[in-house]
């Protein structure tokens, strides 16, 4: 445990991710503005002591909607990559422990998954069940699964026949038992990096598709919203794009640094 | 007590098991017949592929999948065991049959305390967390383990091989099972700490009354704790019989080599003896004949041709056909 933690690329990650959390939580209890009032006479105004990050093109304050802008991207990582999570493991553990017909059937399935661009499967369920917090949700949702399922199937395959699970077997554990207990404790390490990254993929992915105008829908605050109301903006008041692009990179470069801090410090082992 | 001890607790009849390879059927396990009686223990000997492994796996219905039994029996207590389902093999495998393993260090998971362990053969079948406590503790401290509370809180690669090693053997001993199998339970550790382990199996086998399978390519060890023994070869029995007559009557010339490969005393100055070649790999195993043909120093066109047929009698039995001749008049001698 000692070794994450003094680790300078998990560290960093942490304190970025931490620093984004905090101002999530701050938001929960405070916000200097109301994220959503309009005040057009001081609209686009530069970063002041009465608007620390300055004001967007209808006079809102910028750090208001960041601060609540975290809200979504925090519930829509966390609740995608523990989705995957929890789906991922089940459907791994079922094609890598018990291999055969089921273990063809998950491999197709993942390969099917993969093959499909995120952004069409999200287009798809948009068409289907119209733009929307739930509809980004689950397609994120859908997207984080193989890569949980992967690394799952691949580590039963790797303690199927070990000798640690052919002793518990002949202590008459079942293969619940068998999976849950002596299996996925020793994949813990790469779950865990798959979850810090599959938590900023759909940061990111969240983003792109309310940039798109197909995630998140007004007056709910949301990065991808954000940038995309600014691009008008870009060259006559930089700060309002550059403000929430380095606030949505700001978490997701972190996680990205723990996954990776996580990942070297493995392969070190 | 003579007709309790002489009822066999696992009895193993006429055994097969096969592989498909390049689609033919390659046998590891061919013909074995074993039994053991209760507080006895039981050496099955050989090199390494000679199908000891396979044999204690398929009592424990470990097989690996790509495999089928062919044919035999495996009577646990007079009841078929082979027939079982996945769901009555849970029942019987840590209950009934324990196996002990060759790595403790990989059989061992890392990352769950020792203590918990050893306490999960008891928990998964039935027993509550208090007694199962409480029996581990118990076990830990039967098997030697100086301060047993201390290192059930253990992990794994803080304690050392031997000490592994007894929390393996207290493990399998949870639910006071009817059958040990040890399968080169000393081979990975130093020969002090062999001696040790040994003698606590040999312990353990006179208090519990276990039927103990010893599995080994150790001669030496055999000749101290083992009533019987089995030479395995190739997948089959060449020679069983009293551990006593065995050793000072080898009759297959594996058996002989074998012996005369451990090292003593008094060939001190002289080579170790060892036996050429290796054992020949499942693929490439005859249908027909004794498998020791390549090696063995008393070959004749007949070994090629059939397996040799049994000489001998229940203490002491031999399959080859240097004792053909002695076969037929065997006969008349009984």
């Amino acid at each position: 445990m000692k070794k994450y933690f003094s680790n300078p690329k998990i560290i960093t990650g942490i304190v970025l991710t931490g620093l984004a959390f905090l101002l999530m939580l701050l938001g929960m209890v405070y916000l200097p503005y109301d994220p959503d009032a309009a005040d057009i006479p001081h609209k686009l105004q530069r970063m002041s002591m009465q608007h620390l990050l300055g004001t967007d093109n209808l006079g809102r304050d910028i750090l208001s909607r960041i601060m609540t802008g975290y809200r979504i991207s925090f519930l829509i990582g966390l609740t995608s990559a523990a989705a995957g999570l929890a789906v991922g493991c089940i459907i791994g553990a079922a094609g890598g422990y018990l291999g055969g017909a089921v273990d063809v059937a998950v491999v197709k399935l993942i390969d099917i998954q993969m093959a499909f661009p995120g952004i069409l499967l999200a287009l798809m369920l948009i068409a289907v069940a119209g733009p929307g917090l739930h509809t980004t949700i689950t397609a994120l949702c859908i997207m984080s699964v193989p890569r949980f399922a992967r690394i799952t199937r691949s580590g039963c395959i790797k303690y199927r026949d070990s000798f640690l699970v052919l002793s518990a077997r002949s202590r008459g554990a079942s293969s619940l038992r068998i999976i849950m207990r002596h299996i996925l404790p020793n994949i813990a390490q790469d779950l865990c990096v798959t979850f810090s990254l599959s938590f900023a993929y759909a940061v990111m992915n969240e983003s792109g598709l309310s940039y798109l105008g197909l995630g998140v829908q007004p007056p709910e605050p949301s990065f991808g919203r954000m940038l995309s109301d600014a691009q008008n903006y870009i060259l006559t008041s930089p700060w309002f794009i550059i403000v929430p692009a380095v606030a949505l990179a700001v978490p997701v470069s972190g996680l990205m640094l723990i996954g990776d801090g996580m990942t070297g410090l493995k392969d070190k082992d | 007590m003579a007709a309790e001890y002489e009822t066999p607790v696992l009895e193993i009849q006429n055994l097969s098991l096969c592989f498909k390879i390049a689609g033919r059927r390659a046998y590891a396990i061919q013909n074995v017949s074993l039994s053991i009686s209760r507080g006895k223990t039981v050496a099955l000997v050989g090199e390494s592929g000679c199908g000891k492994t396979m044999t204690a796996l398929t009592c424990m219905g470990l097989e690996p999948p790509s495999s089928a039994v062919a044919c035999g029996t495996i009577l646990l207590n007079g009841k078929n065991i082979l027939s079982c389902t996945e769901k009555e093999w849970q029942e019987i495998r840590g209950k009934k049959i324990s196996m002990i393993f060759q790595e403790p260090m990989s059989a061992l998971n890392p990352l769950v305390k020792v203590g918990q362990q050893v306490m999960e053969s008891g928990i998964v079948h039935g027993m509550d967390k208090k007694m199962a406590e409480h029996r581990a503790l118990d076990l830990l401290d039967k098997t030697g383990l100086p301060s047993p509370k201390r290192l059930a809180d253990c992990y794994p690669h803080q304690l050392s091989g031997g000490q592994r090693q007894r929390i393996m053997i207290a493990s399998a001993l949870m639910n006071s099972p009817d059958v040990l199998i040890a399968d080169e339970p000393t081979t990975s550790l130093d020969v002090t700490i062999q001696t040790q382990i040994i003698d606590l199996l040999k312990d353990l086998n006179r208090t519990m009354h276990m039927a103990v399978l010893f599995i080994t390519h150790d001669l030496g060890i055999v000749k101290r704790i083992c009533d019987d023994i089995y030479i395995m070869y190739a997948g089959r029995i060449v020679e069983s019989g009293d551990t006593g007559l065995v050793n000072s009557h080898p009759e297959h010339l594996y058996t002989r080599a074998l012996i005369d490969s451990i090292p003593a005393a008094d060939k001190r100055g002289h080579p170790l003896k060892a036996i050429e070649g290796t054992v020949p790999m499942l693929g490439n195993r005859a249908d027909d004949g004794c498998e020791f043909y390549p090696r063995c120093p008393c070959r004749r066109d007949i070994c090629t041709l059939s397996f040799p047929e049994q000489y001998g009698f229940k203490d002491h039995a031999v399959w080859c056909h240097l004792y053909d001749d002695q076969n037929r008049h065997s006969g008349e001698h009984d």
